[in-house]
């Protein structure tokens, strides 16, 4: 019996190929195979689960920051380059 | 609304990520743009901007998790 007939167990993907893809995952744009690989690999790895969210957290946390204190510098060449795209975007 | 020290830390440890992370993780994470605004502002590809942005949180994440925040 293949993978495919009974759909994907945990041992599909590995551990190093979970973590690759849950920047996508988080983000929603994984295919439906590949959510599902990962999902299934999520249901039984704590390992992977924890890490998945701690990462949400890290987000979540970084989302809270705010952006005032950051480099001044930094912040203003990200801003210049903000102001460029915004102004030269393809009319929608 | 994040705990200050912890805000600070983070705040601390985005500035110190290198500066294509750091751009990517300022305008994904802290600004909250989508990934295609990201992609077109920086002038970087889809899958350039998944890597900077999973490298950027996975170096954020391992520091909180070797200074015992979780």
């Amino acid at each position: 019996m293949t993978a495919r007939d009974t759909g994907p167990d945990a041992h599909d993907i590995t551990c190093r190929q979970a973590v690759a893809l849950m920047t996508d995952y988080l983000d929603g744009v994984l295919s439906p195979d590949d959510r599902a690989l990962i999902e299934a690999h999520l249901g039984e790895c704590e390992g992977c689960a924890e890490h998945l969210r701690q990462i949400r957290i890290t987000v979540a946390v970084t989302g809270g920051i705010g952006d005032e204190d950051l480099d001044p510098a930094a912040r203003e060449d990200l801003m210049d380059l903000y102001r460029r795209w915004w102004r030269d975007r393809p009319a929608s | 609304m994040v705990a200050p020290e912890l805000a600070a830390r983070v705040r601390q440890l985005v500035e110190e990520l290198p500066p294509a992370q750091r751009q990517v993780v300022t305008l994904r994470d802290v600004e909250g743009l989508p990934s295609a605004d990201v992609c077109g502002i920086l002038g970087i590809s889809e899958g350039n901007q998944r890597v900077l942005l999973h490298r950027a949180r996975a170096r954020i994440r391992r520091h909180l998790e070797q200074e015992a925040v979780w």
